[in-house]
This record gives C-alpha cells, sequence and structure tokens, in this order.
C-alpha cells in the first residue's frame, strides 16, 4: 500500500494542484496545461491521474478558449463555473487517482484535526515500522469515504497549502493561541514548593491535560496550536509510540511535566485510553500497543528528543500491568508463525493480508513487551518482582501462544537459587498451573527439559522444592502404557510396521476407480481429523513418552550423585509417584542405588552417632532411609504384576531401624529439615501425607506387608519378628505411635493364624532362643517369644486407648 | 566318626556358603548349645556336642548315624548336601524362590523349577546361586542352583528352567534306601 501511494504521488499531486490554479487564478492555467499535456505521450491511460475527456482535451489544449471561459466565469460569478469544473474532473478521473485521494484524504483529514500527523505520514514511508499506522488510516476512511468524495477536491488543496501558504495558515492560528494561552492561564495557578519557591510550570502542564482529556473531534484547535508550538521537525519524525496521536500529547512531555503526581496522573489516564482503545479494536491497534510499550521503557527517548528521559517507576509499573491485562485477552488462542518466503510472496487478498499483518505485529510488540520483562528481572531492577508476577501470568494464560520458551526458561532460571522465597514458590506454582493444564504434553516437555539442563549445570544445587512441581506433570495418569525410557519413539515404529504387516494382506482388490474413491475418503478423512483440533493421542503419547524418559534421567541423575544432594528426598519421592511407569530395564539399578543409598546412609548415621551433640540430624537419616524403602517398595509395586520379587534387604534394614526408632521421642514431629517440607507441599497430592516418621515408617509397613508386594501372605517368622519388634518399640513410643503399632500388630495376627500362638506362653512348637538383638527377621527366632508387651500395654499403660486396643488384642485369642 | 580334615571343611563350607552365604557363622555359634560337624561313614553330620560325646562310646562299625546328617563326600572327594540338610539350609537361607502350587508336584518329583511355577524370588539373585526352594505357604520344599539372575528371569519364556534341582523332599520316599 505505502509503495503505491509512494510512487504515485509525486505526478498526480502537480496535476490537482493544476487544476486548482486553474480555479484561482487563469494565470498559472497554460503552463500546467502544457505539462499535462506532455505527459499522457508517455504513460499508460490507466496509470495517468486522469484520462482526459476527448472534448475537454481539446478545451485544454486550446488556450483561447480557456481564456473565454475565463471570461465567463467572470461574467457569471465562480458558483457556477466551480459546480463545472469540478464535474469535469470527477469523470475524467482515473480509477487510480480515485484511490490515491482517498488515501491522501486520510493523512489530509488527519493534519486538519492533529496537525502533526500529516508529516509523520510521510516519514512512516521512509521506515517500515509505522505501517500499522497506514492501516489505521485506511480503515478509518474506508468507513466514511462516500462522505468524503465529495471534499475530495478541497482536500488535495490542504495537502498542497501545507508548503505553499504556510504563512497564510498561520495567522488564525496565533489567534486560537493566544486564546488558547489565555484560557490556560486563568486556569492554572503557579505552585508553590514547600521551600518557599513559586513554580510556573502548571500553565503547560494543564494545557496537556485538557488535550489528553479532549475527546479527538474536540482537541482539533488544541493540537494545531501545539503542532505550531511544538517542534515542526519532530513531528515529522516521530511516529505513533511516542509522538503526540490521536488526541493524546507525546510520550516526552508526558515524562518531562515536573510535577510527578501530575506526571502519573496523565500517564495514568493516557494508559487507560489507550487499552481501552486497544481492547474495542486489537487488530487495529498495533500503534497504540507500540506506544503503551514506550511508557513502560525506562528511558524514552524519540527521533526528536534524542536525549532519553527517565521514566518513572510508577508509571512503568503501571503500564506494564496493563500491559500484561491488555496481552491476556488480545492474544489469540492459537500460536503465530512466521510466515514462509512462498507465502509472502505469494499474492493474497486484502483480508488475509491484513490479518498477517496484524499477526506478524502483535507477536513483534508482545517480543518487545517480553524483552523488557526479561530485562526487569535479569537487572533485578525494583520492578522485577512485577515483571516476574507477568512471566508467570503470561505463561499461564497463554500457554500456547509464541515466546513460551523464553517465559519458561525465565522462570525456570529463577528457581535455580538454593534458597526458596515467595518467588521462586510463585515460579513452581505457575509450572504446576501449567503441567496441570497441558493437554498435549508440549509445553510439559519443554519445561522438564529445562528444568532438567537447569539443575545439571547447577550441579544440583537447587532448592528441592524446585523438584516438587514435577508431581503433577498429567503423564502419571495419561500415560497408561508403560514405555520403554530409552527409546521414546521404538515401540510406536514397531507398531507401525506390524501394522503394515498385517494390513497387507488384508487389503482387498479394488478396481482402479475404487482405489481412486478409496484415496479420496482417506484424505476427506485426514482433513475431517484436522479440522476436529482434537488432541491426538498417540502424538501426545510420544511427547510424554519423551517428557518421561527426561524425567526419570534427572532423577537417576540425582539418585546416581555420588554424594547425596538435598534434592535426593525429592527424587525420591518423585520415583515413587512414577514408580507404575518405571522401565523395568532398570529396574536393577535402581534397587542398587537405593541399597547403596540406605548403606551410605547408615554409615553417615553411624558417623553421626560417634559425633556427639547431633542426635536430632539421626531422625533424619532415619527418615530418609525409610524414605529410600518407601521408593523401593512403590517401585515393587508399580512392576508387581512383571515379577514377584522378594526385597529381603530392604525389609531387613526396616526391622533394622524399628529399634533405633524406638528411642526417638519425635517420631510423630515432622523433621525440620528439606524432606519435610517437599512432602507437605506434595502431601494433598500423593497417595499420603508423609509428615513425620511415623508417617513414613507405617507407610512402609504396610507397603511390606501389603498382598501386593508380598504375595499372599508374608512368611510367618517375618510377621512375627515384625509383631515382636514393633511391640517392643511401642513400649517406649508416645501413645499415638503405639496405637498405630497395635493395630498393624493385630492386622498382622488377623493375616496370619500362626501369629496367634505368640499371644499366649502355652503352645510352643519351634526350639531355640528369642534374639532381640539380631537385626534379621529370618534368624532371631521369633516364635520362641510371646506378645508379653500386650501385657504391660493392657495394664501399666497412662492412656486408656492403648489399654483398649491392648486388652482387644489380647482377648481376641480367645475368641 | 572323627572331625573334618582342613580340606573337609573347607569343601563342606564352601557348599554351605553356596546357600546361607554369612548365616554359616549362625550353624558353629549357636547361642543355645555349642554344635559341631563330624564324618562318619563318608557322611557329615551336624550334631550338638553333648550328642557328639554320647555318641563317642558307641563303636564305629556300631554307629548308624547322629545328629542331622548334612551331606556325604562322593569318591572323587566331592561333597553332596543331602535334602537332610534342607532344615538348617532353609533356615538360614539368603537366596530363596517360592514356587506356585501347580509347581510343587513337579519338582518333588525331581524335575527343575520352570518360569512358569515361579512364584516369588529374592532380588538380584545371581546366576548359579545356591537357593533354597519354598512352596508359596513358606514350607522348605528342597533346593537348587538357579539357572539365570533375578533380572534375567524377567525375560526368559515361561518354559524356561530358572533353577536346577539338587534334592527335594521326595527324594525321602524315592531315596529311601540310599539316603541313610
Amino acid at each position: 500500500m505505502a509503495g503505491t501511494t509512494k510512487g504515485k504521488r509525486p505526478a498526480p499531486n502537480s496535476q490537482a494542484s493544476s487544476k486548482k490554479r486553474k480555479l484561482n487564478d487563469g494565470k498559472h492555467k497554460p503552463v500546467k496545461s502544457k505539462s499535462k499535456s506532455n505527459e499522457p505521450k508517455k504513460e499508460k491511460l490507466a496509470d495517468r491521474g486522469f484520462i482526459p475527456i476527448p472534448a475537454l482535451d481539446k478545451d485544454d489544449d486550446d488556450v483561447e478558449i480557456s481564456d473565454q471561459d475565463m471570461d465567463v466565469l467572470a461574467e457569471f460569478g465562480g458558483a457556477a463555473s466551480f459546480l463545472n469544473k469540478l464535474d469535469s474532473k470527477g469523470i475524467m478521473r482515473s480509477k487510480k487517482e480515485t484511490q490515491r485521494l482517498h488515501e491522501l484524504t486520510k493523512p489530509v483529514r488527519k493534519p486538519q484535526v492533529y496537525d502533526d500527523d500529516l508529516p509523520s505520514i510521510n516519514s512512516d514511508d521512509e521506515d517500515e515500522e509505522s505501517w500499522d499506522s497506514n492501516i489505521d488510516d485506511n480503515d478509518l476512511e474506508l468507513s466514511g469515504s462516500e462522505d468524503e468524495d465529495l471534499s475530495d477536491d478541497e482536500t488535495p488543496d490542504h495537502l498542497e497549502d501545507s508548503d505553499a501558504e504556510m504563512p497564510y495558515e498561520t495567522k488564525p492560528r496565533k489567534l486560537r493561541d493566544v486564546t488558547q494561552d489565555k484560557q490556560t492561564d486563568v486556569q492554572s495557578l503557579p505552585i508553590k514548593l514547600a521551600n518557599g519557591h513559586i513554580q510556573q510550570t502548571g500553565k503547560k502542564a494543564i494545557k496537556q491535560d485538557m488535550k489528553s482529556r479532549s475527546p479527538p473531534s474536540d482537541s482539533e484547535d488544541t493540537d494545531s496550536e501545539e503542532e505550531q508550538e511544538k517542534e515542526e521537525p519532530r513531528s515529522r519524525l516521530e511516529d505513533v509510540a511516542t509522538g503526540a496521536r490521536f488526541g493524546r500529547t507525546a510520550v516526552v512531555d508526558v515524562l518531562q511535566t515536573s510535577s510527578r503526581r501530575q506526571r502519573v496522573e496523565m500517564a495514568k489516564e493516557q494508559i487507560a485510553s489507550i487499552c481501552q482503545e486497544i481492547l474495542a479494536d486489537p487488530e487495529n491497534s498495533l500503534g497504540l500497543l507500540r506506544r503503551l510499550h514506550t511508557f513502560s521503557l525506562k528511558t524514552v527517548s524519540t527521533p526528536t528528543h534524542p536525549e532519553p528521559v527517565p521514566n518513572d517507576p510508577i508509571i512503568r509499573k503501571l503500564t506494564i500491568l496493563s500491559q500484561l491485562a491488555i496481552y491476556k485477552d488480545i492474544i489469540p488462542g492459537y500460536r503465530i508463525r512466521p510466515l514462509t518466503e512462498a507465502e509472502k510472496a505469494e499474492k493474497v487478498s486484502q483480508m488475509v493480508a491484513r490479518t498477517r499483518d496484524w499477526e506478524q505485529g502483535l507477536v513483534n510488540v508482545y517480543q518487545t513487551y517480553l524483552r523488557l520483562l526479561e530485562n526487569e528481572l535479569k537487572t533485578k531492577s525494583e520492578l522485577a518482582d512485577i515483571a516476574l508476577h507477568c512471566m508467570a501470568t503470561l505463561l499461564k494464560e497463554l500457554t500456547h501462544f509464541n515466546f513460551r520458551l523464553n517465559l519458561m526458561t525465565c522462570i525456570v532460571a529463577r528457581m535455580s537459587k538454593k534458597s526458596w522465597d515467595a518467588s521462586s514458590e510463585l515460579c513452581s506454582q505457575t509450572l504446576t498451573q501449567v503441567f496441570k493444564e497441558d493437554l498435549t504434553g508440549a509445553a510439559s516437555l519443554e519445561v522438564v527439559r529445562l528444568l532438567n539442563r537447569m539443575i545439571k549445570e547447577q550441579h544440583f544445587k537447587v532448592h528441592p522444592n524446585a523438584l516438587s512441581c514435577l508431581l503433577h506433570l498429567r503423564l502419571r495418569t495419561e500415560l497408561g502404557v508403560r514405555a520403554s525410557s530409552t527409546h521414546a519413539d521404538k515401540p510406536e515404529k514397531k507398531k507401525q510396521k506390524y501394522g503394515k504387516k498385517a494390513n497387507k494382506p488384508e487389503r482387498v482388490y479394488l478396481s482402479k476407480k475404487g482405489r481412486k474413491d478409496y484415496k479420496e475418503q482417506k484424505e476427506i478423512q485426514r482433513e475431517l481429523q484436522e479440522a476436529e483440533a482434537e488432541v491426538d493421542k498417540e502424538e501426545r503419547k510420544t511427547i510424554q513418552t519423551e517428557t518421561l524418559k527426561l524425567l526419570f534421567a534427572l532423577y537417576f541423575r540425582i539418585l546416581k550423585n555420588p554424594t547425596p544432594t538435598a534434592l535426593l528426598p525429592a527424587a525420591l519421592s518423585g520415583i515413587s509417584r512414577f514408580a507404575h511407569l518405571v522401565n523395568i530395564d532398570f529396574f536393577k539399578d535402581l534397587m542398587k542405588v537405593l541399597k547403596d543409598l540406605i548403606a551410605m546412609e547408615e554409615e553417615a548415621a553411624i558417623a553421626d552417632l560417634e559425633s556427639p551433640g547431633s542426635s536430632a540430624s539421626h531422625a533424619a537419616f532415619i527418615s530418609r532411609q525409610l524414605k529410600c524403602i518407601v521408593t523401593a517398595f512403590e517401585l515393587l509395586s508399580g512392576q508387581g504384576e512383571a515379577l514377584n520379587i522378594d526385597l529381603n534387604d530392604f525389609i531387613t534394614t526396616l526391622y533394622a531401624i524399628l529399634l533405633p526408632l524406638s528411642f526417638s521421642p519425635e517420631i510423630h514431629f515432622a523433621p525440620s529439615n528439606s524432606v519435610s517440607t517437599v512432602s507437605k507441599k506434595t502431601g494433598p497430592a500423593t497417595d499420603g501425607a508423609l509428615t513425620s516418621v511415623a508417617d513414613l515408617l507405617f507407610r512402609a509397613l504396610n507397603l511390606v506387608f501389603s498382598p501386593r508386594t508380598a504375595g499372599k501372605t508374608a512368611p510367618p517368622w517375618r510377621s512375627a519378628a515384625f509383631g515382636k519388634r514393633l511391640l517392643i518399640a511401642s513400649l517406649h513410643w508416645p501413645a499415638g505411635a503405639a496405637l498405630r503399632a497395635l493395630e498393624f500388630v493385630s492386622g498382622l495376627i488377623a493375616k496370619d493364624p500362626k501369629l496367634e500362638a505368640m499371644l499366649s506362653t502355652e503352645d510352643r512348637v519351634y526350639d531355640g532362643v528369642y534374639r532381640p538383638d539380631v537385626d534379621d527377621p529370618q534368624l532371631c527366632h521369633p516364635f520362641e517369644s510371646s506378645f508379653w508387651e500386650l501385657h504391660a500395654l493392657h495394664r501399666q499403660h497412662w492412656d486408656p486407648r492403648v489399654r483398649e486396643e491392648a486388652g482387644r488384642l489380647l482377648s481376641s485369642r480367645s475368641s | 566318626m572323627r572331625p573334618l580334615t582342613e580340606e573337609e571343611s573347607k569343601a563342606v563350607f564352601t557348599k554351605l556358603a553356596n546357600y546361607v552365604g554369612k548365616n554359616l557363622v549362625h550353624l558353629i555359634d549357636r547361642q543355645d548349645e555349642p554344635y559341631c560337624f563330624r564324618l562318619h561313614k563318608d557322611r557329615v553330620f551336624y550334631v550338638s556336642e553333648s550328642s557328639m560325646r554320647l555318641g563317642i562310646s558307641i563303636a564305629r562299625p556300631n554307629l548308624v548315624s547322629l545328629g542331622t546328617c548334612f551331606g556325604k563326600f562322593s569318591k572323587s572327594g566331592k561333597f553332596k548336601l543331602h535334602i537332610t540338610a534342607l532344615d538348617y539350609v532353609a533356615q538360614y537361607a539368603k537366596y530363596k524362590i517360592w514356587i506356585k502350587p501347580n509347581g510343587e508336584m513337579p519338582f518333588l518329583y525331581g524335575n527343575h523349577v520352570v518360569k512358569a511355577h515361579l512364584g516369588r524370588i529374592t532380588e538380584d539373585t545371581p546366576e548359579h546361586q545356591g537357593v533354597v526352594v519354598f512352596s508359596m505357604n513358606d514350607i522348605p520344599l528342597g533346593f537348587g542352583v538357579t539357572a539365570r539372575s533375578t533380572v534375567d528371569t524377567r525375560k526368559l519364556d515361561p518354559t524356561a528352567i530358572i533353577v536346577f534341582h539338587q534334592a527335594d523332599v521326595g527324594e525321602y520316599l524315592r531315596d529311601e534306601d540310599t539316603l541313610f
């Protein structure tokens, strides 16, 4: 568009002016008509501005006749001849000329309203940035084109006049200016500052204030005055993003207002009006978006205002937030992709072109906004929190849109610190939200990939809470089939292969026509599927498998880290959460790692015991061991169907830590290290809230003796040994834990009738001695002992509930 | 009846360690009573020291058996574990395998254990490791040697052998004549 106007402008202008001069004074006419007669020989008719009517042509060529006309004109007065001329011109005008005039009318009309618009259109042609403002103009023009046809002949003169008749024009404006100045003088009083100085700034400010408040139709005169008083050259260079436009004060001027309150007030109003306008018609307000963005810049500098003007943080904050709200509303529900070269070259309809322009423009503006946010975040300025908040919201709301990777990168980077604060919590929650609402899994994949890289690059020195958001990945429930974690797409290919093989023999012979029909049908089917826009399950599966692969890579890397990191508990809970998806090939390695970890914790605990004064952390070691055990059994129950495995070592460890645990009075309290915070956060989501060691312990016990992991029943000696040791421990535990232990033992007895023998001292079938000191349920000969602790609990425990429970257990045997 | 020589005890203990591993010490180091190994007519007996002292008074040709027979030395000097040792081996076994009820009888007739009959197995059992075979009710049925490690077991087809038969309680009937 801009190109055509650019090309066309010079020649027609002269022609239009020739007509004008014909009207105004006859002296110029002969010269002009000569030039006109020269031109037609070179140009095509259609390209020319005017297609001469043969008769008129003669007239034009013939100087004498026109002179006669002038005489007639002089005789009968201007009105009649004017109408006559107008008519002929309308007839002669070629289509292109009409279009050109249409385009011209806009910029011309604008200058009437806002005077500095006209020159900036010229500058628009030079820089490509402002093509959108052209669109604005065209659209406006479309609506009012019919009305303007009448005034067509008038507008060109204005265009001409802007150069030629400048002194003439200034006079009345000056007059208005004076009145305006008077008005402002009356309205604004000088401000007396605290230090006694009298400030005269109010005058200018109020003028602008009025301008910004006054609706566009009213602002005609104020604007013209402004154009006159403000630098002419600047208005020529500035575009819609910074200059005074649409009845709004130039950004620089707003920011240069000396009174802060006024400045903020003005900015507020302008932002509000811009936002309103954008929302009213988003597709035509790229310029406004850009203008809005200008308000959020740190320093504003324009072509005419080369020295940067510092921006007020409050204004910036407001602008950033309003931009957030705007983008949330106007961004379309699809991703905008860059046009290919072929598409650019292709000719498209105006509608399509406009949509494309709008889309590309929106992406650009959005990108600059994101860059700004990113900058704020990186420089850790005062607006960093706001920027983060904006990014989080954008990521949550506009996950589908372009640049989500940039958003994710920023947010993930925010979680890479060792400490944990409100902002990281916000990031974590955002990611959780993204995971929860991610239908296709593509966004999750990107986030997991970023997290993976971030944690690797930080050498695992991040806060464990950073991992907690991973627990909300949708693939936990959606990825039903256990897929190979090493080769994401292998099974897929195989299936296809099989599918082909299976299909081939089944294919029925089709005639040529039938085949053609079949092909068409297939095509239609494909298109229909595309149109349905449903999430492809196969595709999602591939993506989720890829995500899973990354996820486990991350977890395993944490587990296999030679020195256990703070992330370990979080990784363990993650593995146990996704246990059903772990590839069976990794099972052996995982078990080995877990076993090593338990051994390591044991060593650490022993070392810890030797060093005095740190008994509190002993519970932490134990709880970590318990976590390992729980994870192992979760893994096993996930793989339960594949193979029934007896996790002897883990069970022995569990048995071994029962006694040390009986000496920890804080069994019911959550240990104060990271383990608990993670589990607390994820608590509601995981199957059981593992807030305390007791919870962990009984969870582990239940897993060990659950029918899923232990086959039908656990071996009787194991149940007996655990029951015996639990009762020993329950003598020392607080009432709550003791009660749970009693309940668990009664469950064991109910499962295995052999244990009933231990409730009395009479029937003994085994020989040997019970060895409470041996940490192996197999070797401690539990059946040589009895549950005498029950009697002690029944008779002497201070808590009536425990007494009752113990009594019930004792009497259950006789019944 | 005499104590084992250095060589003999080494053969016996390596064999036993294949099944019970480190728990071997619990066989010797018993809390209730000291136990010892004695050789009599190529057979190795596990016997409490008090019984052993009583047995000393019986002449060698007249002594049929004492304590628990663990196995016997073959002519070539190798030690073979008998099913009679099962009680002790089962108690201290390091690696165990549980077989389903439909696999019990085939095993008791002296056949190997196939994958289809596998009910449960101790995790990461290595290859060629002595294991004790249990029924699902945790009753010891015999012992054998694994053909594959636990991990490899997974990939096998159901008819593949996973435990080679060595001794089972069915021998009490089948080999009644030769066993004692």
